[in-house]
């Protein structure tokens, strides 16, 4: 014969389990089956039957989810679960928030938390970030055990979202190279080197002018600079000097008797006045390069090496660019500046609408689907279980 | 009954007596009011339990012979003065009602 008891016993443990702790559970249900059975015993001993006696005790006690009710409210509530997840919940959303609003790349701003003290040297930007993942994986798993374990999906929500944001982080972090660039400044410093790159190619095409029917040093080897025809060089800087300082005053400086300049990377600055001096025994005076539009190059200075003579100007001047072949340095740093600062851009943008795209739409959809891998097969195995237990209870006490 | 009934109370009260389980002490809630109380069968064990975990209760399972165990559950020390304690008030609530109620019931002449 069907024990009810046994029935209701089992709608009620589906009520309260993960509700409660399990040994208070099973007390619960054993003690409500005991008072059940007790009832039943006292009513068949005033002769009803089995059967009869079971319906009468249950009905007397309540429906299972009625008694589930009334046994949950007086249990303790615990808040940590709740703060727990309403941080990792805030951690995530914050960062979020503010990685999709940052002009700059994950990695930039996981880079800043790194270069902080006590961060600096011990943390990266990837430990920064497994770091996040733990804490919040942490935060979503004392949550869970705090609140009872009933909230599967919220370890998967953490967690998709933490996933999400180093997959991010795996998908934007190359762009590092570029995060240094401040994206405001990206058009006027584009605009300066497109002059500046300009600029020195209308004064390379003013040296070959000038340099006209003399080999121009640019051109040659070290050694072969040293084999010039001094005279003749001398000569041409005497005679051409004054119209290149005219024409250019921006880019050239002669001045004192016999002068050798030329345009060099601030980074270099130190070594080409070494060596001249050392070399020469001259003087160097040198001075932030301003182009003709007023702006400033900051990372180019102009350098004038005073000589004791033209011809050690030439030689200065020619073993100086021999040493580099005929690349003429500042040209390829324009180019390359320019090139880099156009890519950055381009990264920039790339960056800041990828970082809203893939970390939000990302974290979106894996939580999403994560809470719909968790919970619908749950929802529809209880349902139907439910469903199952309740239809059949029903029929045997119809 | 027109006064809400003090469930604590009316379960430390039969408890006083005697360690009892959880249906006998709904049997004697029942008996002891003659009917006219009857405390909610699915509102027995919060109450039970809030008052273990308040200090006023303890519990054990007893076994029994040829049946399932069962919790008895025994009032302590502490769930007696708060007993104490609740009967004070209780005299004192109806005093209070008397005082209100029966004066122009005496004064009536019935």
């Amino acid at each position: 014969m069907a024990k009810f008891i046994d029935w209701y016993s089992v709608e009620l443990d589906g009520y309260l389990k993960g509700r409660m702790p399990d040994i208070v559970r099973f007390e619960a249900i054993k003690e409500v089956s005991n008072h059940l059975n007790e009832h039943v015993d006292e009513l068949t001993l005033k002769g009803m039957e089995e059967q009869a006696a079971q319906k009468a005790a249950i009905a007397s006690f309540g429906s299972p989810k009625e008694a589930a009710v009334n046994l949950l409210h007086q249990m303790p509530t615990s808040k940590i679960g709740g703060v727990c997840f309403a941080l990792a919940s805030l951690t995530i959303a914050g960062y979020i928030l503010y990685s999709a609003l940052s002009y700059q790349s994950y990695t930039y701003h996981l880079g800043l938390i790194s270069e902080i003290e006590p961060f600096v040297g011990r943390f990266n930007y990837f430990t920064i970030g497994a770091s996040f993942l733990i804490a919040t994986a942490l935060l979503c798993v004392v949550g869970t055990i705090a609140s009872r374990k009933i909230h599967f999906g919220k370890i998967a929500f953490g967690w998709a979202a933490g996933l999400a944001i180093v997959a991010g982080l795996g998908l934007i972090g190359p762009q590092k190279h570029f995060a240094n660039i401040q994206p405001e400044k990206f058009q006027s410093n584009l605009a300066l080197w497109s002059s500046g790159l300009e600029k020195t190619r209308q004064m390379a095409a003013l040296e070959e002018k000038i340099f006209e029917g003399f080999p121009n040093p640019n051109s040659y080897s070290n050694s072969e600079v040293l084999s010039f025809d001094k005279s003749k060089a001398i000569e041409k800087i005497k005679t051409y000097a004054p119209k290149l300082v005219a024409t250019e005053p921006s880019y050239f400086v002669f001045g004192g008797t016999e002068t050798a300049g030329y345009i060099i990377p601030k980074g270099r600055a130190g070594t080409s006045q070494t060596y001249f001096r050392r070399r020469y025994g001259g003087t160097m005076s040198g001075g932030e390069l301003k182009p003709v539009t007023g702006e400033e190059f900051p990372w180019t200075g102009m350098y004038v090496a005073y000589t004791k003579s033209a011809d050690e100007a030439i030689k200065a001047w020619g073993i100086y660019r021999g040493s580099y072949g005929y690349s003429n340095e500042f040209e390829m740093t324009a180019i390359m500046q320019k090139s880099f600062l156009e890519n950055a851009h381009t990264a920039s943008n790339r960056t800041r609408l990828e970082s809203t795209i893939v970390v939000v739409g990302v974290a979106a959809a894996s939580s999403l689907a994560a809470l719909a891998m968790i919970l619908l097969p749950c929802f529809i195995l209880f349902r139907m279980l439910g469903l199952l237990i309740r239809s059949s209870f029903r029929r045997v006490i119809a | 009954m027109a006064f809400k009934s003090d469930n604590d109370a009316l379960i430390l009260g039969v408890l006083a007596e005697r360690s009892l389980h959880g249906y006998e002490i709904s049997k004697q809630i029942k008996l002891k009011s003659k009917g006219s109380l009857t405390l909610p069968e699915n509102k027995l064990y919060p109450a039970l339990h809030k008052l273990e975990d308040e200090g006023f209760i303890t519990s054990e399972w007893v076994p029994q012979h040829g049946k399932p165990d069962r919790k008895v559950y025994s009032i302590n020390p502490e769930g007696t003065k708060e007993l104490e304690t609740r009967r004070s008030a209780w005299k004192m609530f109806m005093a209070n009602i008397n005082s209100v109620m029966m004066d122009t019931f005496v004064k009536e002449g019935k």
